[in-house]
């Protein structure tokens, strides 16, 4: 179970341009479904993601996984817990360039001191899965929106995380590409793997896939679905 | 341990990777690394080999000369001065010698006469060194021709060429016997250049110093010692000039090294947010800038040292040598012996490979401590 527990979010604190990102936020997720949290722009589902996935802490509140509190966690132990825990799709895939489809799927791995070999056969086993089995050796600038979106999922996939957390999976394919990533989606989930994205594009909603649906707006959570 | 050696091997590659795609800018970056400790370390080398060159000379040089003096110029010495100095205590030998310089209008240089104090060639005969035998264009047996001090034809038979190895003294030298000396600068006998001493008490030069200056109030004493300071200032001075000139190459590639390698761009900014963000922790991504800093750094450092030294010990420093070994018509033709100094080497490594690294890693840490959110949203 991952819980947030009155969390709120203020970026550039004390500056003019100080602004509350999340307000004062409770929200449980369980394992092994699929939460999406659905909201305009600007509407803080990001932000959650983020905190969700230990990639910020929160101004004020807590964030516990499994009934552990992560917020207070130092860098390392946060960053060693997110490796493990926590694979992430990013808005606008976050590849980087230069390297190769294969090298950006190897980096989550790179800390973990895993074998070379396990992990390059690993990878290369991710992108088969994927489809990509071709592009391994193509570079990340080079790759369309659907190859870049695949590989960004087998990245989040190398360190064979429980959760993964995917900020607007589908915001940049179209409709095809779309329905092609949801049904990777889908297969994680019957994996067993805890899904929880963000999303404002009806094809996510319509796609049976969310278990758990979450209304974001302002900051704050609207209504929560089952 | 495994896991470290993985870790660490992980992180090279990344590394190697991140360095191939910037290709353009680490190899700019590469070669004026290069071009910077290629110059420093071959100043630094060659005015170090030269140094121990000229040590390595004035170890065999007497520990006193004493010369004559008339209205402040030196002058020839009467055989009387011999005498006087000889019956000096703490003297243990005094040798006369005989030398001086001699305009060849031929090839248009200075020559250095001298009469050596052991084993003189027979009469009508000399010993040359080795420039002055390439620009007269002679060998063993050919005649070599001057005009003496009465604008007289002198010829003297070249016996043999001087020792290529000692070029830095004999490249100009013309060896000749006694009587051959006088007569060609019309020296009448019992006169000499100067005299050199040797002093039994190494402790008491000094002292015997004092004792020839009271005894012939006309002399001037040059110690070993000062003949050593003399030249060490000379080099020093040349080195620290060229030095000087090389500090404002430094002080480019400072600006060019902080410009390259401090001032993160947006892009590699979002790099470092990517990272934290699928896992890495802050020291990964240091230990990872490190190793392209050092990677970078000590390549460009080792292949300018090679250099360097290839520069310096095989091929003579032609960068340097007018401003090292002095102007001359007569170029002594002479590499310093490769030597490889570890504390040298460790200065110019620090000099150069520390601020580099120093400067990469600053910015990196500050976007490297970010929450890996607020750099990604960047």
């Amino acid at each position: 179970m991952i819980e947030l527990v009155a969390v709120s979010k203020v970026y550039n604190a004390g500056r003019p341009n100080q602004y509350s990102a999340v307000r004062g936020v409770d929200l449980a997720i369980e394992h092994g479904r699929v939460t999406a949290l659905r909201g305009p722009s600007g509407s803080g589902k990001t932000t959650l993601l983020s905190l969700i996935g230990g990639l910020t802490r929160p101004s004020s509140g807590r964030v516990r996984l499994d009934g552990r509190d992560i917020s207070a966690l130092s860098e390392r132990f946060l960053t060693e817990l997110r490796r493990a825990t926590f694979g992430f799709v990013f808005q606008q895939f976050q590849l980087i360039r230069g390297l190769s489809a294969l090298e950006n799927v190897m980096l989550p791995a790179v800390p973990t001191g895993r074998p070379h070999a396990r992990v390059r056969a690993r990878a290369l086993e991710l992108l088969e899965y994927l489809g990509l089995a071709a592009h391994a050796a193509t570079r990340a600038q080079w790759l369309s929106g659907g190859e870049a979106q695949r590989v960004a999922i087998a990245r989040a996939l190398i360190n064979d995380p429980r959760v993964i957390i995917a900020d607007e999976p589908t915001s940049h394919l179209d409709s095809a590409l779309s329905r092609q990533i949801l049904a990777i989606l889908g297969e994680l989930r019957g994996q067993g793997r805890t899904l929880i994205l963000s999303s404002h594009d009806p094809l996510v909603f319509e796609s049976g896939l969310v278990e758990h649906l979450v209304e974001v707006r302002d900051g704050r959570l609207e209504a929560a679905g089952p | 341990m495994n896991a470290w050696i993985e870790r660490q091997r992980g992180l090279v590659d990344t590394t190697v990777a991140n360095l191939g795609r910037r290709r353009g800018r680490n190899l700019g970056l590469f070669l004026a690394y290069t071009l910077l400790v290629f110059l420093l370390a071959s100043v630094v080398l060659y005015g170090d080999g030269l140094r121990r060159e000229a040590r390595l000379l004035l170890a065999d040089a007497p520990e006193l000369v004493v010369q004559r003096l008339t209205a402040g110029r030196h002058d020839l010495m009467p055989a009387a001065w011999l005498e006087e100095i000889r019956g000096l205590r703490g003297v243990s030998a005094v040798t006369g010698r005989l030398w001086g310089y001699h305009f060849d209008a031929a090839i248009g240089a200075n020559l250095t006469l001298q009469v050596p104090l052991a084993e003189a060639p027979a009469s009508g005969k000399t010993r040359i060194g080795a420039a002055l035998a390439r620009a007269r264009g002679l060998a063993a047996g050919d005649v070599l021709s001057l005009r003496d001090h009465a604008g007289n034809p002198f010829a003297l038979s070249v016996e043999a060429l001087l020792d290529s190895r000692s070029e830095l003294v004999s490249a100009d030298l013309l060896l000749l016997n006694e009587a051959d000396f006088r007569a060609f600068f019309g020296i009448e006998p019992g006169r000499y250049t100067d005299a050199t001493l040797a002093v039994a008490n190494p402790k008491e030069v000094r002292k015997v110093a004092e004792k020839v200056l009271a005894r012939l109030p006309a002399a001037r004493v040059i110690s070993r010692e000062e003949m050593r300071r003399s030249y060490e200032a000379v080099f020093n001075w040349r080195q620290g000039l060229l030095l000087t000139f090389l500090s404002v190459l430094l002080a480019a590639f400072a600006l060019l090294a902080w410009d390259k390698a401090s001032g993160l761009s947006a892009e590699e900014r979002r790099e470092i947010g990517i990272l934290k963000a699928v896992g890495w922790d802050s020291g990964d991504v240091l230990t990872m800038k490190l190793w392209e800093g050092v990677l970078l750094s000590a390549t460009a450092f080792l292949a300018g040292y090679g250099l360097a030294w290839l520069h310096v010990f095989y091929w003579g420093a032609p960068l340097f040598e007018p401003v090292l070994k002095g102007w001359s018509v007569l170029y002594p033709r002479f590499t310093v012996a490769p030597d490889v100094d570890s504390a040298q080497i460790a200065t110019l490594f620090f000099l150069t490979v520390l601020p580099y690294v120093a400067a990469t890693l600053v910015p990196v840490w500050r976007a490297a401590t970010l929450d890996p959110d607020e750099v990604i949203r960047e």
